[in-house]
């Protein structure tokens, strides 16, 4: 389940084989995780064990815990989400053996700080994030401030539960849904409203004069533009 | 931020003009071992009332509660605030809350140390 190579390989393979110490969990739940509990591991790490038998979306939800970490370590940002692995827990209900995520707890910590308190690089890297695990959950609850208090130092973005990214998963009928082709591949049997699509993507692909190509990826470069700000803009964090 | 269990938490009763039931916010300290609640939302003749111990807090709250509007938020507050870190409890009265007045609840071993992977 670890990733090749790099320091965090020996991380991920210390949280999935490392031997639990201590198991304690709130009387109230966890929260985000129904039956999420405290694991301590042996040396002494604390980590924030999902169980896969608590709900029934559980399953998928650890995956996409174990997922986002890893993409934000094979980005570069392992410091934006706590690392986490899938291991084999013993069931608090039914004491089997069952799969869970294992997450590292971050200390010290402050939930929905106000997004302008992050450095610009911090927002732009969850933005980035974000998008490419189709987040659609991103609430004050769930991204946090380390350390908790602004006067201990630079208070640092961290992400938090990615249960629901992508959220498509779940959900594909919100998927945006657009026929480029026929089923028989021949574009007189498309939709009229779909053969003027296509007349007008090509249009816009034609070289200009200059011999410069407008289009990218048959979009005007201006509308391009105006869409990927704005898509960057709908990507940021509210504050 | 400060430490949550300075909170002044008022207790009022129906008879001050509340009926009672309120939701807890609470934060879940993992490490240190407890859940602290952090803020109370109550129910009130003139919309959710926050009650906060720390300006940022009552800060946080806001983002999912308007006091302007009607008191059937705190219904959905549960839903809404429902982090690793920091969720709503389900509205109830004062004597089914689980934190019993007070504001801190321990976290609870599970079972002895078995030197085995869980």
């Amino acid at each position: 389940m670890a990733a090749t190579g790099g320091p965090t390989t020996d991380l991920e393979r210390y949280l999935e084989t490392a031997d639990v110490i201590l198991r304690a969990t709130h009387a109230m739940g966890g929260g985000g995780h129904p039956n999420s509990f405290l694991g301590v591991l042996v040396g002494g790490v604390g980590v924030l064990v999902k169980p896969s038998d608590s709900t029934a979306d559980a399953a998928k939800m650890i995956r996409r815990e174990v997922a986002a970490w890893r993409l934000a370590a094979a980005l570069g940002w392992p410091d934006l989400v706590a690392a986490t692995v899938l291991r084999e827990v013993e069931s608090l209900q039914t004491r089997d053996r069952i799969e869970a995520s294992a997450q590292v707890i971050w200390p010290s910590t402050q939930p929905g700080v106000a997004v302008d308190s992050f450095s610009d690089d911090d927002i732009w890297r969850a933005a980035v994030l974000d998008a490419l695990i189709r987040q659609t959950d991103r609430n004050p609850t769930n991204w946090l401030a380390v350390p908790q208090d602004p006067s201990h130092g630079l208070q640092r973005l961290k992400l938090i539960d990615h249960g629901y990214a992508p959220d498509t998963w779940t959900r594909p009928e919100r998927l945006p849904v657009r026929r480029t082709r026929s089923p028989t591949g021949d574009p007189r049997l498309l939709p009229r409203s779909d053969r003027g699509a296509r007349r007008a993507r090509r249009r816009r692909s034609r070289p200009t004069r200059g011999g410069r190509i407008r289009s990218v990826c048959g979009e005007d470069r201006k509308a391009a533009g105006r869409r990927s700000r704005h898509l960057a803009l709908k990507l940021r964090l509210k504050g | 931020m400060g430490e949550q269990n300075r909170m002044n938490v008022r207790h009022r009763s129906s008879a001050e003009g509340t009926s009672g039931a309120h939701v807890d916010v609470v934060k879940n300290e993992w490490l240190a071992g407890y859940q602290v609640v952090v803020a109370r939302v109550r129910e009130a003749e003139t919309g959710p009332e926050v009650d906060a111990g720390e300006p940022a807090w009552r800060e946080f709250v806001l983002r999912f509660v308007d006091e302007a509007g009607d008191s059937s938020q705190l219904g959905l507050l549960h839903d809404k605030m429902r982090g690793d870190y920091v969720f709503a409890t389900e509205p109830h009265d004062e004597a089914a809350c689980p934190f019993n007045g007070g504001l801190l609840i321990p976290l609870v071993a599970v079972d002895s140390p078995t030197h085995a992977a869980v």
